[in-house]
C-alpha cells in the first residue's frame, strides 16, 4: 500500500480518532449484532491499524458487515463512533480499489445512479436493479413479495426527479 | 404551538409518495393535520444520501444532505420532523459538520450561498420525539376516539432512532413509544431486543445473517403473546415483513402477525380510517376485534 494512500487514511478523522483514543477494552465487539459473522472483531481492526495491516484491514469483511447500528458507540467508553469509521474504512477500501465485496459494491453502484440521475432514490427499483446484477434467481424468488406490494398499492416503479440539482456535479 | 409555521416535513425516499413505505409517511402527516398542526413538506427535498452516499464522496455527501436543510431555511423552517431514522441522522450529523468543520462550511457557502450562522436555528426531530415531546400526550389524550382493548403490541424501535445522536430518549432501553401508545389501551409488549438493529441493507447484501437475527427479535416478541409488532422506521419496517414472508413458509402462522407503524395505531385511534393510513383489511381485520370505542363528545 502506498504511502499517499497510508497517509489519508490516517487523517481521516473518525479513523483518526478511533487509532488515538480507543483503550482496546473490546465493548464494541461484545456489543456488535453482527460480530460472530466478521472476520475480525470491531476492536481487532481497531489494533490492526495501529499496526500498519492496512491491508488486512481494507481487505477484511468486517467492514462491509457493519450495520451502522451505533451500538458500539453509544457504549464506547473512549467515545469513539465505530460506525462513521466502519463507514470511512469503506470509502478508502472503495478508491483505493478493493473489491472484494461485490454485492456491497453493486449496491452502492445502484444507488448513486439513482442519486445522479434523479435525486432521489426508489426502493423499489433499487432492489429489482441490485437483484439484476447480483442475483436473478433471487429475483425470481421476490415476484410473491413484490405482488403482494402491488396489492397493497406499494409498487410505484416511478421515481420523481428533484428540481434544480447541481449538487451531484459539484467538485469536491 | 405557536409558530405553526415554522415546522417542515422532510419524507425523504422510503416515505415519500414512491416508497415502500408511504404509508407511515401518510399516516404521520394524518395523525399531526388531526391534531391541527400545520407541517409543510420542504419542497423538492432530495435523497438524504443513507449512510451508502458517504462511502462514495464524504464532502458531497454532507452537501447533498444539507441541501434539504438549505431548503427548509428558505422557507424560515425552524423545525423539520423526519419520519426515517436514517435520514435524520444524516441530517443531523450534516448540521453537526457544518459546525465543526471550516472546510466543508466554506463550501456551504460556495456552493448554496449559505453558512453556519443561517443554519444553526435549525432542528431536526424525529416524528416520535416530535409528537412526544411537542404535541405532548395531553393533546393526544384529548383527541383520542378508539381505545384498543387487549391488544398486545411488540413495540420494536429498531437501532438508529435513538442512536447515536437522538438524545430525547435512552440509546438502548427507549421508552418514547410505549408513553405515545399508552394513550390507545393497547399492552404494550417489552423486549430486551427492542433496540436491536434488524440488519438495515445488510439484508440485501447478507440475507442469511440478517434472517437469523430477525427470527430472534420477532420470538421476542411473538413468545411473549404480541399480536402485532409495531415499527417507527420504514427499513426495520420493510425487514420484518420480508423475514416474515419467509419464516411464514417455513413455520407457517407462527409469524402471521402483523407488521405495522406505529402512526397507524395512533391513527385509529384517534378516529381515522384504516384506509386513510394504509392499513391492510387482512391487518385491520386481525386488529380491529380489539378495538372498543369509548364515548364521543
Ligand atoms: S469500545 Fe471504544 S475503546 Fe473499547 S475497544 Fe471499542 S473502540 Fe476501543
Ligand atoms: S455500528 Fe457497526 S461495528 Fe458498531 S456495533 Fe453496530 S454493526 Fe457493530
Amino acid at each position: 500500500m502506498s504511502e499517499v494512500i497510508t497517509l489519508r487514511l490516517l487523517e481521516d478523522s473518525s479513523i483518526h480518532t478511533a487509532i488515538k483514543k480507543c483503550i482496546q477494552c473490546g465493548t464494541c465487539s461484545a456489543s456488535c449484532p453482527l460480530s460472530h459473522y466478521m472476520d475480525y472483531t470491531p476492536r481487532k481492526i481497531v489494533n490492526m491499524l495501529r499496526n500498519g495491516m492496512y491491508n488486512e484491514v481494507l481487505k477484511s469483511k468486517t467492514i462491509w458487515l457493519c450495520s451502522t447500528c451505533y451500538l458500539c458507540a453509544v457504549r464506547c467508553p473512549a467515545k469513539i463512533n465505530l460506525g462513521e469509521f466502519m463507514i470511512s474504512l469503506r470509502r478508502h477500501a472503495l478508491s483505493n480499489g478493493y473489491n472484494n465485496a461485490q454485492e456491497y459494491l453493486k449496491l452502492i453502484k445502484t444507488y448513486a445512479e439513482f442519486i445522479e440521475k434523479y435525486g432521489r432514490i426508489s426502493e423499489a427499483m433499487l432492489m429489482i436493479n441490485y437483484s439484476l446484477k447480483t442475483n436473478p434467481v433471487k429475483a425470481i424468488k421476490m415476484i410473491p413479495f413484490a405482488l403482494n406490494l402491488m396489492k397493497n398499492g406499494l409498487l410505484s416503479l416511478r421515481v420523481e426527479k428533484v428540481n434544480d440539482f447541481q449538487v451531484v456535479k459539484t467538485k469536491t | 404551538m405557536g409558530m405553526n409555521n415554522s415546522i417542515g416535513y422532510y419524507p425523504g425516499c422510503s416515505c415519500s409518495k414512491n416508497g415502500l413505505a408511504k404509508y407511515y409517511g401518510e399516516s404521520t402527516v394524518k395523525i399531526l393535520e388531526h391534531l391541527g398542526l400545520k407541517v409543510s413538506e420542504i419542497e423538492d427535498w432530495n435523497c438524504c444520501g443513507s449512510s451508502l452516499y458517504r462511502v462514495i464522496d464524504e464532502k458531497k455527501a454532507y452537501l447533498l444532505a444539507g441541501r434539504n436543510l438549505v431548503l427548509a431555511k428558505k422557507k424560515s423552517v425552524e423545525k423539520i420532523v423526519v419520519p426515517c431514522p436514517a435520514c435524520c441522522i444524516s441530517l443531523t450529523k450534516t448540521l453537526q459538520k457544518i459546525r465543526e468543520d471550516k472546510e466543508l462550511e466554506k463550501k456551504f457557502v460556495e456552493v448554496y450561498n449559505t453558512g453556519k450562522e443561517d443554519l444553526s436555528r435549525i432542528v431536526v426531530k424525529h416524528v416520535v420525539d416530535f409528537i412526544l415531546n411537542d404535541v405532548g400526550l395531553d393533546k393526544i389524550e384529548e383527541n383520542v376516539k378508539n381505545k384498543f382493548e387487549d391488544l398486545k403490541v411488540g413495540v420494536y424501535y429498531g437501532c438508529q432512532i435513538t442512536r447515536p445522536y437522538a438524545s430525547f430518549d435512552d440509546p438502548e432501553f427507549p421508552s418514547s413509544l410505549e408513553r405515545i401508545l399508552s394513550t390507545t389501551g393497547v399492552a404494550t409488549i417489552e423486549s430486551a431486543m427492542k433496540t436491536k438493529c434488524c440488519g438495515g441493507l445488510l439484508m440485501l447484501t447478507n440475507e442469511e445473517e440478517v434472517l437469523k437475527i430477525i427470527e430472534k427479535i420477532m420470538n421476542s416478541y411473538i413468545d411473549r403473546g404480541a399480536q402485532c409488532i409495531v415499527t417507527a422506521c420504514p427499513l426495520c419496517h420493510l425487514n420484518l415483513e420480508l423475514a416474515k414472508n419467509i419464516l411464514m413458509k417455513k413455520y407457517d402462522v407462527r409469524y402471521d402477525i402483523p407488521i405495522l407503524y406505529f402512526t397507524q395505531i395512533l391513527g385509529l385511534s384517534l378516529g381515522l380510517e384504516s384506509r386513510d393510513l394504509g392499513v391492510s383489511r387482512e391487518d385491520f381485520e386481525k386488529i380491529s376485534r380489539k378495538i372498543v370505542l369509548t364515548a364521543r363528545r
